[in-house]
């Protein structure tokens, strides 16, 4: 098997992604929560409508903008800059299948931006990717703010700054009546979209997840799997966000999801959690040893496989049924599974039988145990 | 048929725009049709007149654009895209969209929130010029303060707040003379006014 190239993520890979370590509020339910503004350069065609040259032209001038304020100015200032800048831009359109998929692994980009070759690129903070802004998405820029738990707060200010901070160089698209103009007119206004993952085991073993759903449809939020738009919950991973944009402020929509909704679901699967514990403990201590057995055991993993049974010894650990094995060791195995990032991890291309050899080896390794 | 606009060419392009709840046919030379950022196709205009008339979105008074003067989109391919082209397409289709946006978003027809810093129509982008190919290392702008964005948040609720009330929507209108006392709109300060802060950004 070839030996991969190193690549702009290379170090970044073994320590696993920010928003998966366990810190954060409601660790135990709340994965991360994620703040996204879209906004749009004024004066060039939408993504969709724009020529290659225009895309260079919108690339272009965020990048200038982005360089003018380094890494500190866009992502809070609070760390270091001595890491800081040297890769603050990535040119996505120039990076190969597999380091793509990696930033798509680690919810940089989204699979829509990995595709394609016109000019489309990345800004990231490093070390903690916290900030990151796609360019030229569906929208020219896409501003993402991602932290681990419960912290729409927090990520509101990160994501809010950076646009201010871009804004302050950039003419953004802005309609007295609309807001803030996107290529799809269900963003339109405030262009954002507050989004927390969560991990919901309990509801699917007490069969009350479709009814959370409909619950969450029901009060026009978004419900979607691991990967967003179109994807299913793997490892009963789900991402809940809000899906009007038009006439209501910023904080209305942060108050709704962090004060009302997302605590309710939360009180939801903890009392379905302790529910399992005092009514169907044994079956429930079957299903985590048997996931956590496999995972001892197994010789080859595809990912679906992996994050599913991940999903039980997650909810083991944070029950206290299973010991020796840290949360943040599970979590971090969530993304680690991943096709690239497994490929990185060992420094080889690998087909996809000795990528399941690989997994299975990777797994067998970190949840040794005592 | 002679162009209507400039009454020399041939007319080949046929466009119907509805103006006043009636539609409205123009026949123009292709040279004219470009100019005024009209289709060339005379069966896409009418198909999207009569399903604007149709779905009741017509009667405004307004003329209803058919394709964006600014990129060249024809309403009927956003509607079966579902994404515009360019900003200029949120004024162009205006009169379709409003009432398909107050549908999608729950009644939201207006922005409230954040607005840019920049308020005021857009300056010229400040294209680089060919002798320039690196990105240009600008010196950070001065920082402005948001001078006019509160004033800019309270024009914005005022007219939802009349919208709210026209349309009998008294607990939407309650909500937003919330938000205007909370902002300090100096209409509605009296006995009883302020409160606890909402209009802020979370």
């Amino acid at each position: 098997m070839s030996q991969l190239p190193p690549s702009p993520f290379s170090q970044r890979v073994r320590d696993g992604a920010a928003w998966l370590s366990g810190a954060g509020p409601e660790s135990d339910v709340v994965i991360s929560s994620r703040v996204r503004l879209a906004r749009n350069l004024c004066g060039l065609p939408f993504v969709n409508r724009a020529t290659p040259d225009d895309l260079g032209e919108v690339a272009k001038r965020v990048r200038g903008r982005a360089e003018a304020l380094g890494a500190k100015g866009l992502a809070g200032g609070e760390r270091g800059a001595g890491e800081a800048c040297d890769r603050l831009w990535v040119d996505v359109h120039t990076l190969s299948a597999l380091d793509r998929q990696l930033l798509v692994e680690r919810h940089l980009i989204s699979k829509e931006l990995s595709k394609g070759d016109t000019p489309r690129g990345l800004i990231v903070s490093l070390p903690d990717e916290r900030l990151s802004v796609m360019v030229n998405e569906e929208d020219h820029l896409r501003i993402q703010a991602v932290l681990p738990g419960l912290c729409l707060d927090e990520a509101w200010k990160v994501a809010d700054r950076a646009d201010d901070e871009l804004e302050a160089g950039l003419d953004f698209a802005f309609h007295e009546r609309f807001g803030y103009l996107t290529a799809c007119p269900t963003n339109v206004g405030l262009g954002l979209r507050m989004s927390v993952m969560l991990h919901l085991p309990g509801l699917r073993l007490t069969g009350d997840i479709e009814k959370a759903r409909r619950a969450a449809k029901d009060m026009s939020l978004t419900v979607r799997g691991f990967y967003g738009e179109g994807s299913e919950a793997l490892g009963d991973l789900y991402q809940i966000s809000n899906q009007t944009t038009l006439g209501k402020p910023e904080d209305a929509i942060h108050r709704e999801l962090a004060a009302e909704i997302i605590p309710q679901v939360i009180q939801f699967e903890r009392a379905a959690r302790a529910r399992l514990l005092q009514k169907r403990r044994s079956s429930l201590e079957d299903g985590v040893y048997r996931a956590l057995g496999v995972l001892r055991a197994c010789r080859l993993l595809t990912p679906e496989e992996a994050l599913s049974l991940l999903s039980m010894v997650r909810l083991g650990v944070l029950m206290g049924l299973v010991t020796g094995v840290s949360e943040q060791a599970v979590n971090q195995l969530i993304v680690l599974t991943q096709p690239s990032h497994l490929q990185r991890l060992i420094g080889e291309e690998m087909d996809q039988q000795r990528r399941r050899e690989a997994r299975a080896d990777l797994v067998r390794e970190r949840l040794r145990g005592v | 048929m002679k162009c209507d606009a400039c009454k020399e060419r041939e007319a080949t392009v046929h466009d119907n725009a509805i103006s006043g709840g009636k539609i409205v046919e123009r026949h123009l030379c292709e040279a004219c049709a470009a100019k005024l950022g009209v289709a060339p196709s005379a069966e896409a205009g009418a198909a999207e007149a009569v399903s604007a008339m149709l779905s009741g979105m017509a009667g405004s008074g307004k003329t209803v654009a058919s394709r964006c003067p600014g990129c060249g989109l024809a309403f009927a391919t956003f509607k079966s895209g579902g994404l515009l082209g360019c900003a200029e397409c949120y004024r162009a289709f205006e009169a379709q969209l409003a009432p398909m946006l107050e549908r999608y978003h729950e009644g939201g027809d207006r922005h409230t929130g954040k607005v840019p810093r920049r308020a005021g129509p857009p300056s010229a982008p400040p294209t680089p010029t060919a002798t320039t190919p690196a990105p240009p290392a600008s010196p950070p702008p001065p920082a402005r303060p948001r001078v006019g964005e509160r004033e800019k948040q309270i024009a914005v609720l005022r007219g939802q707040l009349a919208a709210a009330i026209t349309s009998e929507q008294y607990e939407k209108a309650a909500r937003i003379r919330d938000e205007l006392k909370a902002l300090g709109d100096p209409n509605l300060q009296g006995p009883g006014a302020g409160g606890a802060g909402g209009g802020g950004r979370s």
